[in-house]
């Protein structure tokens, strides 16, 4: 798109004109005011490009929202094949113990030690325990939250885990190891410490 | 019998103490080590935790 052409033709003023109007579409169809603003601006260039086209038989509105629905479309079949590729993502394994040199320092000491966690149990009665586990569960990389969840929440036997992840079975103890590692930190941080109770 | 365990060591056996049988070498120096250190006794009553609740969270459904 030339520059000095949105200068002359009127009916780039026009379409601009329709922003807000698009931006409350693409949100109601998104739920998610960010992603709505990236799509209308996807839209809107390609109707700029694509403005010679545009006969006027319907109503620049109409042809404008049209545009937006092919990208919403669009942007939901990637976004879903994200989240797919993410969930069959192959739960990998770093070569070598570089991860746990960020929790132990070199004499093998815990850079953070754990804390001793008071009535742990009652957090069970809790919703907003719940909340907060989900979401450190959330933060572990798609691989390695699969195997937690599989070893500990489904109370799979580790070499089922394995023929099924196509891992070593040591290869899954890291992957363990690790990710239990995270999630008491996380847990620590943002439920059962000092600072969060604080 | 094998060598004194640092923390990092520790917390290795103590993870995969719940998904293998230690042996006997390992058992000792895990044992000598969580008697001098509180810190990895927390550790493992922390993974025990994890182990409840995540139990819990699949009965919640």
């Amino acid at each position: 798109m030339a520059p000095e052409a949105t200068q002359l033709d009127p009916r780039f003023a026009q379409i601009e004109s329709h922003r807000p109007y698009l931006v409350r579409y693409a949100t109601a169809q998104l739920r998610d005011a960010a992603l709505a603003e990236e799509v209308v601006q996807e839209a809107l260039l390609a109707a700029l490009e694509g403005v010679q086209g545009f006969a006027g038989r319907s109503s620049m509105r109409t042809w404008l929202t049209s545009i937006l629905r092919f990208k919403v479309v669009d942007l939901q079949r990637r976004t879903i094949t994200e989240r797919e590729r993410r969930a069959f993502e192959p739960a990998e394994v770093e070569e070598g113990d570089a991860w746990l040199d960020r929790l132990f320092d070199e004499t093998g000491h815990w850079r953070d030690p754990p804390q001793a966690w008071a009535d742990p149990e009652a957090a069970f009665e809790q919703r907003r325990f719940w909340e907060a586990f989900e979401a450190c569960l959330a933060r572990l990389q798609p691989g390695h939250q699969r195997v937690f969840f599989k070893r500990e929440v489904l109370g799979e036997d580790t070499d089922v885990i394995c023929k099924e992840e196509g891992i070593t079975p040591s290869n899954c103890w890291v992957i363990l190891h690790r990710a239990r590692l995270a999630l008491r930190a996380c847990l620590e941080q943002g439920w059962f410490g000092k600072e969060a109770r604080a | 019998m094998i060598h004194d365990v640092n923390c990092r060591e520790a917390s290795r056996l103590l993870s995969q103490a719940r998904e293998r049988d230690l042996d006997a070498g390992e058992l000792a120096a895990l044992r000598r080590h969580l008697d001098e250190c509180s810190m990895c006794r927390d550790f493992d009553a922390q993974l025990e935790f994890l182990r409840r609740a995540s139990r819990r969270m699949a009965s919640r459904g």
